[in-house]
């Protein structure tokens, strides 16, 4: 994508993300003795808890995943969000009390709490620090793709400005995730989207989307001459050559002195060629962009539908539509969605998107990314059930998401704002199908990564909009990668050296560990946000929740639920559940894509490991827990 | 007023316990202290932890019926159900509001079952 750096953006954007982190520094400064913190337990409202939890859950993956994935693959995004809420029911009714009785609030403490091993100690501390990473990927990936458009900064430059951002303010002050400034974000988030979805439902459905002054690209088709050899002869064009993947042939034309690449399909019976977008790569190192260099600026944003039918009728426009009515008459109508393939010509590599129109019923349903129908493989199949336990089981077990449920005073309090949190996150997640949907059809998709449907729909709506949800969302994945940074240098730091490896460090030397450690996995996580660049932020996260349901909860839902556990069992599940769930993800289609060596080449294609590794732990509790039973001497220990 | 001041308040506060344990002892002690005032009868919490399992397994139920739905008769999920929306639409977006409902069904029965045990106790 080729974006335009706007000035009105980047000075709403800068002001916004500067408030919010002035406000965590101002707050951070503040420093008295930890008395008052007792004082002020419960002067919290639980209603301000409550949004405060939207505002930590809601990260990356929320905002700009979820949002993307519906744009592109319609309601297979949406099973996201619907898992993503589910896990919250496992974590109310079945984890946070229980929780709370054991008197521990990390789930290495509270692991820990009956054996006090080792053993326990050092699983726990690797399955916070894979989880924390696996966490920390798309929050990287999701800002650099933010950065692009509004700084015009490559995606890289961009991963590298917030890594560095935040290693600087972890190691020198440590950024707090306050209540404060989590109750900003979230309410921010919550307010603007639902702004976002007011003007996609007054804006209604258009064939053709955007502005008058800034009206979305009209693609071409052209009527070609077929002949058994191919396309011969097109009006206007000189036929260059002609190229067959994966059963789609696409048509290499050139007018004015431009190449350019078409797609060759069927419409009404006859052959069409259908305008695509591509990327060259020349041997020289060039790039072109639809055949002509970066600064002519001809690459668009893509996104519409080709046909609008309201109460059996076809239309240009619907005007305003209510919220049912915006998505009863997608349903009806055809979406046109774009593609990714790879071609070889010469010694060009070209990227080509080529459109593809795609019912609304079927976008409609679940199956474009995870194909579940009865032609559907076993793969894909499992793929989905996969996908959806580990929503459902991995929000619970992520180390960073219970703490907040303990810092209010009264347990009711605790459950009114987890209650008020699931209506808020559920609420969001309702209108993030709104947004994506709107992002789908109103021209605003940028090919090269689905990430930025929701901030590129805000933009079609004016630049003051689009900045601050960028800055809100910025904001937002820089308080998440602050924590979740403090997160694994913490486990290195404390669990590890100082109890693993007993190493009994004072405090100075400590902090100087932890902050050591913060800026490795700083860097670490740079290079991944580098390396998984263009690949959805939810996909990625499923991997996160993937890991945690894997490698922590069948060992918590054991310990609480089952007496016999014991502390072999519990730290051989972990490390059953870890290495499981990361050997299926290496050697997962997408990973080997990620090598080069093509993703139908993967040695399964099992995208999402939960329902192997998931299950293969739980039997590793239940079984290391029958052959080594626990030992008598943990009472005392903990006595 | 009081809602504005317990914000600002408890953010001072929150930060300097983040600050506190930034690389070294998450979340202990301070905040033990904060929830072991009330100290909870074994009836109520039994009656909790009942309450939280069977609300969980209704929950997964329908969450199961949903993904089986997907896998065993994906066709029945496009059928249109209500008001031109299909049944995934109105599935998935049932799921999301179930879990509210359920949230305040468990919120109501434990509230209940907390001034329940704490009036037998003033008597």
């Amino acid at each position: 994508m080729i974006y335009d750096i706007s000035v009105t953006a980047l000075i709403f954007f800068c002001i916004f993300v500067g408030l919010v982190l002035g406000l965590s520094f101002y707050f951070g400064r503040k420093k008295s003795d930890s008395s008052s913190y007792y004082a002020a337990g419960g002067q919290i409202h639980w209603a301000v808890n409550g949004i405060a939890f939207a505002g930590d859950y809601l990260s990356a993956a929320s905002f700009l995943g979820i949002c993307g994935m519906i744009a592109i693959a319609g309601f297979d995004g949406f099973l996201y969000a619907i898992g993503f809420l589910a896990g919250w029911i496992v974590a109310l009714f079945l984890i946070a009390e229980p929780f709370k009785r054991l008197g521990k609030y990390t789930f290495t403490d509270a692991l820990n709490s009956k054996f006090n091993s080792r053993a326990i100690t050092l699983a726990a501390s690797v399955s916070t620090l894979i989880i924390s990473i696996f966490y920390l990927i798309p929050q990287m990936v999701g800002a650099g793709d933010l950065v692009m458009p509004l700084l015009g900064l490559p995606h890289w430059a961009g991963v590298i400005l917030v890594g560095a951002i935040v290693i600087a303010i972890v190691a020198s002050a440590g950024m707090a995730s306050t209540t404060y400034v989590q109750f900003l974000k979230g309410g921010l988030l919550i307010v603007l989207s639902l702004i976002l979805t007011v003007y996609i439902l007054k804006n209604g459905l258009s064939l053709s989307p955007g502005t008058k002054d800034n009206p979305s690209h009209t693609f071409i088709e052209l009527e070609p001459q077929v002949e058994s050899a191919g396309v011969a002869a097109v009006d206007g064009w000189e036929v260059l050559s002609q190229q067959e993947v994966s059963n789609k042939t696409f048509v290499k034309l050139r007018q004015n002195g431009v190449e350019r690449w078409f797609y060759l399909t069927e419409k009404d019976g006859k052959p069409t060629l259908k305008e695509t977008l591509t990327i060259v790569q020349k041997a020289n190192g060039e790039k072109l962009y639809n055949g002509e260099t970066k600064d002519k600026r001809k690459f668009y944003q893509v996104g519409h539908l080709s046909k609008i039918i309201v109460n059996g009728k076809e239309v240009e426009k619907t005007g305003a539509v209510g919220p049912f009515e915006f998505l009863s008459t997608i349903k009806e109508s055809d979406v046109v969605r774009f593609l990714q393939t790879k071609l070889t010509d010469g010694t060009d590599q070209v990227a080509v998107y080529y459109p593809e129109v795609t019912a609304g019923a079927k976008f409609m349903l679940p199956g474009l990314k995870y194909k579940i129908g009865t032609d559907a493989s076993l793969w894909s199949k499992l793929d989905f059930v996969s996908l959806m336990l580990a929503l459902f089981l991995g929000t619970a077990a992520l180390p960073h998401i219970l703490i907040r449920y303990y810092t209010v005073k009264t347990p009711r309090d605790a459950r009114k704002s987890t209650i008020l949190a699931i209506a808020a996150i559920g609420g969001f997640y309702i209108l993030t199908l709104f947004m994506g949907l709107g992002a789908a059809v109103n021209g605003v998709m940028d090919v090269e990564s689905s990430n930025m449907a929701a901030p590129l729909l805000a933009k079609a709506f004016g630049a003051v909009l689009f900045s601050v949800i960028s800055a809100v969302a910025f904001a937002t994945v820089l308080g998440t990668v602050a924590g979740l940074i403090v997160a694994s240098s913490g486990a290195i730091a404390h669990d590890f050296i100082d109890i693993y490896l007993k190493k009994n460090l004072n405090d100075d030397n400590k902090v100087k560990v932890g902050k050591i450690a913060a800026v490795i996995v700083g860097i670490f996580a740079i290079l991944l946000g580098m390396a998984f660049k263009g690949i959805n932020v939810s996909f990625l996260v499923g991997w996160a929740f993937a890991i945690a349901a894997s490698a922590n909860l069948p060992a918590i839902l054991f310990l609480l639920f089952w007496k016999k556990t014991s502390s072999t069992g519990i730290s051989a599940s972990i490390v059953v559940g870890i290495v499981s769930s990361l050997a299926i993800i290496l050697t997962s289609p997408t990973m080997w894509d990620k090598y080069g060596l093509g993703a139908e080449n993967a040695m399964h294609q099992l995208e999402n490991p939960a329902l192997i590794s998931f299950p293969l732990a739980v039997l590793t509790v239940y079984v290391f827990s029958m052959l080594y039973p626990k030992k008598e001497v943990s009472a005392l220990v903990e006595a | 007023m009081r809602f504005f001041t317990s914000i600002v308040y408890r953010t001072i506060v929150d930060y300097q316990h983040q600050n506190n344990q930034t690389f070294y002892k998450p979340f202990e002690p301070l905040f033990m202290h904060v929830n072991s005032t009330t100290e909870e009868k074994e009836i109520v919490t039994k009656q909790k932890s009942k309450l939280g399992v069977r609300l969980f397994f209704i929950y997964l139920i329908c969450y199961a019926g949903f993904v089986a739905l997907g896998v065993f008769n994906y066709e029945l999920l496009s059928t249109t159900v209500f008001s031109g929306l299909n049944l995934a639409v109105v599935y998935g977006i049932g799921l999301i509001v179930f879990a509210v409902i359920m949230g305040i069904i468990y919120n109501y029965y434990c509230t209940k079952y907390e001034d329940a045990a704490e009036k037998g106790d003033t008597k």
